[in-house]
């Protein structure tokens, strides 16, 4: 897909490591000190200047809401979208964003847990990218290669797959390993300093 | 004038800024500009190199002009010798640290230990650069765009390069130059956090990291295609000509254990939530560190507890670039595992203390020091003062006092190394460490002590009677004969036959197993041996030990029961590692007692 450059990447991480408190709040009614999820996205499809609300944020919400980590991480995403640059052109991101909250915390749901795209540089970038490129954008300066290559290199998806396949293929070199050190601990103890 | 005379000035312009990097309290002497390939030369660097390194032994950098523009990287002051310095300053900073990464790397690189070198400086480059484009606004960018061709595809140099590109968002393939598969991002990822986390205790992200690149190192080494690797060894003659050893070699460190993880293991660098909450769920895929002490015991089974083999411990030091025989290496090892142990040898308690008392007056001379002058006396002989006529000196004499005095007590010491006993150059044997203990504790309170290895009859090494050579002694003590079993008497004999009462008392000790039954039989002129250890303990006058390896009850042994009738103290140990307890208690147990 064919991308149109963005804001600034440094904008989104330095947006997101500064995530309001409020957002990191556990998703339950505002009474119980939590806050309301269904709000929030309704609040923000109007910031986006999406059409006049209408009952699917609260469908997405009772989904998003089924899982904490999964609405978790939508507070956050949330959070990003409300940045100014996506909301000066009204109508521009509303139905990207609605896809982006229907995408996003289900992919990370059970891979990466939401507090670790406040905390690590990793992961805000990972997801300021992936919020960028399903919005058809990408980080102002960058190449569309330059973009595609760095998200993919910062693909938790992808990476959880292949650091537990590395695992399992560890454990067995390990083993090997094991074995062999010993074999060749005892051959050096045989012929160390003959040569 | 040459191009690398040209170069001098501005280098030396950015060396001050470079030093400002670490810090502006960082000292250190410029380096060593060489403008020729023979001053390089002269200075330690190959043909090969990249043109700067630094000697951790007398904390030096080099700088090879011609070799930098061979490389093509004399347009980089700044970084290089911001590099440099971080080497001396950072990681590994002396030769200590230098010593305790290459163990770490050595573990986790079973099979490719020779590469604990490279991937070493691989690892300190890392750590060094990162801190630098991180901390001091460094770029490495262009130096390493500079150097992108130098790996070519190797997987590893693109694993290496991709490695820098996560740390500092790069996208890939800006300074990496191979494919970047799945696995390869991955690892790279694994890498970059591996810095991250362990950046500031960079000692424990060692052993990681090798494992990291163990499989990368292993293909390339197994195929050939490292040959970049070599120009990147800055370190890899940074401890060369060190006169001393670094202490605490000998021991293994428990993270060095601990460490040689695979980073795919290590929960805190996944950073993956899902992948921890599977091994909770599961049954642990990771290796936690309840696993790592598992494999700690284990390790400890093979290797010796928590001290290396005399042939690792060598094999560490030539990776240090210290080169010493495998002699030397003995004495270094046992040295360093017996300081721990080592007890004020006993004295022996005799009343000969004396006190000085003055006998009369003598002339004090000038020359004579001048706290020998006695001017109270001299001005009571005459008033006028005549250096070297009228001025006067006490002469003093001895009584004896009545506080003992205390004297050491030598040593004749007997280690049986027949067959049964290991080399102590390649496993760790526990009589030589025994011995050593008993050896460097002796030497420590002034006494000599005669060292006496022995086989067979004439399978002996020995040391030219009682010394005070701590590395002739231990030279004896390391050495291996490994033949049959039977007491050299005629040692002992000559040893005793021939001492008398004026020279010092001699405790004799004989370090061996069941086969010190040889040490009471007939000798070659056919005197018992009987006799020639009563005359020992006679002559000694202080006393004998025979400590023993016996798996049963002494009283079992008729020698043995006879042996401790004629005046010999029996030790018995029932493993040899139980020596070194015995060797550490000897002192007090055998010597604590008066004396005749």
């Amino acid at each position: 897909m064919k991308t149109r450059e963005g804001p600034p990447l440094e904008l989104l991480l330095r947006r997101l490591a500064e995530t309001a408190e409020v957002f990191l709040r556990e998703p339950r009614p505002v009474q119980s000190g939590g806050v309301d999820l269904e709000a929030v996205l309704n609040d923000l499809l109007l910031d986006l200047g999406g059409a006049k609300p209408d009952p699917f944020p609260a469908e997405l919400a009772v989904h998003l809401q089924a899982d904490e980590e999964r609405a978790r991480t939508a507070l956050i995403l949330a959070w990003l979208l409300h940045d100014g640059y996506f909301r000066k052109t009204p109508g521009r991101f509303a139905d990207g964003a609605i896809a982006l909250f229907q995408e996003l915390p289900e992919r990370f749901a059970g891979v990466v847990k939401a507090g670790r795209f406040v905390t690590e540089p990793d992961r805000r970038e990972e997801l300021a990218r992936l919020s960028l490129d399903r919005l058809g954008l990408r980080p102002a300066g960058e190449t569309e290669e330059q973009a595609a290559d760095r998200l993919v290199s910062l693909d938790s998806i992808e990476r959880a797959s292949v650091i537990r396949e590395a695992r399992a293929a560890e454990k067995r070199a390990q083993e090997i390993r094991e074995a062999m050190a010993r074999k060749a601990a005892a051959e050096a103890a045989a012929t160390y300093g003959r040569e | 004038m040459s191009r690398g005379a040209e170069l001098v000035p501005v280098w030396r312009a950015q060396w001050p800024k470079a030093l400002d990097a670490w810090s502006r309290h960082t000292m250190l002497r410029e380096p060593r500009w060489c403008l020729s390939a023979s001053e390089a030369s002269r200075e330690g660097v190959r043909p090969g190199d990249s043109g700067a390194m630094i000697r951790l032994t007398d904390k030096a950098v080099v700088i090879s002009f011609p070799h930098l523009a061979r490389a093509g990287l004399e347009g980089f002051p700044l970084e290089i010798l911001a590099h440099e310095i971080g080497h001396h300053v950072f990681c590994p900073g002396d030769l200590a640290d230098q010593a305790r990464l290459l163990a770490r790397i050595r573990r986790a690189l079973p099979g490719f230990e020779r590469h604990a070198g490279l991937v070493a400086n691989l690892y300190a480059d890392l750590l060094i650069n990162d801190r630098l484009h991180r901390s001091a606004g460094i770029s490495f960018s262009s130096l390493f765009a500079a150097l992108r061709g130098s790996g070519g595809t190797d997987p590893a140099w693109t694993l290496y390069m991709h490695i820098y590109e996560m740390l500092w968002g790069l996208p890939g393939k800006t300074l990496s130059a191979g494919e970047l598969p799945a696995r390869l991002r991955a690892d790279a990822d694994l890498g970059a956090r591996i810095v991250r986390v362990y950046g500031r205790d960079w000692l424990q992200g060692a052993g990681r990291f090798a494992s990291l690149l163990y499989p990368y190192i292993a293909k390339a080494s197994e195929q050939e295609s490292g040959a970049w690797l070599r120009g990147f060894r800055d370190l890899e003659r940074a401890s060369a000509g060190a006169e001393e050893i670094p202490d605490g070699l000998a021991g293994i460190d428990p993270e060095e254990l601990e460490g040689a993880v695979h980073p795919s293991l290590d929960p805190e660098l996944t950073g993956l939530d899902a992948l921890d909450d599977e091994e909770q769920g599961q049954g642990k895929e990771g290796r936690s560190r309840g696993d790592v002490q598992e494999m700690d015991q284990a390790s400890s089974k093979t290797g010796g507890g928590q001290y290396r083999e005399p042939y690792q411990y060598g094999e560490l030091l030539r990776d240090l670039g210290i080169h010493l025989t495998p002699e030397q290496l003995a004495i270094a090892y046992y040295r360093e595992r017996a300081r721990p142990h080592l007890a004020r040898f006993p004295r022996r308690r005799s009343p000969e203390a004396r006190e000085e008392q003055i006998e009369g007056l003598e002339s004090w001379d000038i020359g004579a020091p001048i706290e020998e002058l006695d001017l109270f006396e001299t001005v009571a002989a005459s008033p006028r003062i005549i250096p070297g006529v009228t001025t006067v000196r006490r002469q003093n004499g001895n009584v004896p006092g009545r506080d003992p005095e205390t004297g050491p007590v030598d040593l004749d010491l007997y280690i049986d190394c027949s067959g049964s006993m290991p080399d102590p150059r390649y496993t760790t044997s526990y009589t030589a460490l025994a011995g050593a203990i008993i050896i460097l504790s002796a030497l420590r309170s002034g006494s000599c002590v005669k060292a006496t290895l022995w086989s067979g009859k004439n399978e002996t090494l020995s040391t030219d009677g009682f010394v005070r050579d701590e590395s002739a002694l231990l030279g004896v003590l390391t050495g291996y004969l490994g033949g049959g079993t039977c007491f050299p008497i005629h040692l002992l004999r000559g040893t005793f036959e021939s001492r008398t009462p004026r020279d010092r008392p001699v405790h004799v000790m004989v370090i061996s197993d069941e086969g010190v039954d040889t040490m009471f039989a007939d000798d070659e002129r056919g005197i018992s041996g009987w006799k020639t250890a009563a005359l020992a303990l006679e002559k000694g006058r202080a006393g004998g030990t025979l400590a023993l390896n016996l798996y049963g009850s002494p009283e079992g042994h008729a020698w043995a029961v006879e042996a401790k009738r004629c005046g010999w103290d029996i030790a018995v140990v029932r493993t040899l590692e139980e020596l070194v307890s015995f060797a550490r208690e000897f002192s007090r147990r055998q010597y604590e007692r008066k004396v005749p």
